[in-house]
């Protein structure tokens, strides 16, 4: 059975996804200030392995990595409604790619899976 | 909910304007309307200012309906919902839904909101879209530096709608 990240085209489509969703991100005002002060190429690397592990494709997250690398974030506040808008934020950068509904479910169900660790609980 | 009884959904809109000037001067059937609205979980707005007074009234609303709706039409997750619609309509529909999640005098309704959804369900409306209408309504209260105590509130009373919103 092919991953999600194969249907969508692999390494090229997640650098496109990676773009548009960034700018989401970036563009809210009830999020952005989780990135204030974080150098963007760095951050755009992680974007990217955090779209090819949602996607199914090849990385190297761990639960461990996603509970470590969000800790400074929970003191700053970050909860479930700021999680909501990455999802949200997900969902509108793969529906303005295209991808079809079906396979968007199943990525937004692998990122919900991460919740407990991103927000360290 | 007694209110339904007062101004069938159909006309809702055609009268909105006309209402809303009536009404603004009347602080505490602000907040009797709030509560209406919000049921029983809603925090008592009777002796305090809504929020909607905390954050400016009429002009934030304005300002907020520019913001929330260009964020909705540029979401391609929820925008297909909006296509083919009235545009005018459809901003003051917005007005409207700001003014009642931010406990301004209004005249919205469970029913309402109910008939007024029931086309966007057969079109597939569910959880995950109300929950984009929901994230983009925090953004732009956020982008408008509007506090998050008030922000959560604001939000309290629009997932309150969710259920007639999704006819359930």
């Amino acid at each position: 059975m092919s991953t999600v990240y194969e249907k969508l085209g692999g390494e090229a489509a997640i650098n496109a996804a990676v773009d548009v969703f960034y700018r989401k991100v970036l563009g809210d005002a009830y999020v952005n200030r989780f990135f204030e002060g974080v150098d963007m190429e760095k951050q755009a690397g992680k974007q990217k392995g955090f779209l090819t592990m949602v996607t199914g494709g090849p990385n190297s997250y761990t639960g461990k990595d996603m509970r470590e690398g969000h800790k400074h974030l929970v003191k700053m506040g970050l909860n479930d409604a700021h999680f909501d808008h990455i999802l949200c934020h997900l969902r509108s950068t793969l529906a303005e790619l295209g991808v079809a509904q079906d396979l968007i479910d199943t990525v937004i169900s692998v990122a919900e899976s991460t919740r407990a660790d991103v927000l360290d609980r | 909910m007694h209110l339904e009884t007062f101004i069938p959904a159909f006309i809702l809109f055609a009268v909105l304007g006309l209402v809303l000037p009536l009404v603004l001067s009347n602080i505490s059937m602000a907040g009797r309307l709030t509560s209406d609205v919000a049921g029983d979980d809603a925090p008592a707005a009777a002796a305090e200012p809504s929020v909607y007074d905390q954050i400016g009234g009429a002009a934030s609303v304005d300002a907020a309906v520019d913001v929330f709706y260009r964020r909705v039409l540029a979401d391609a997750y929820v925008n297909r919902f909006f296509q083919g619609v009235d545009m005018e309509r459809q901003a003051a529909k917005q007005k409207a839904f700001l003014t009642m999640v931010m406990g301004g005098p209004h005249s919205y309704t469970g029913k309402d909101m109910r008939e007024g959804h029931k086309h966007l369900v057969k079109m597939g409306l569910d959880d995950s879209h109300f929950d984009h209408i929901l994230m983009h309504l925090r953004a732009t209260l956020a982008q408008l530096g509007v506090p998050e105590n008030l922000i959560q509130t604001i939000i309290g009373v629009a997932e309150s709608t969710r259920a007639d919103v999704l006819d359930r």
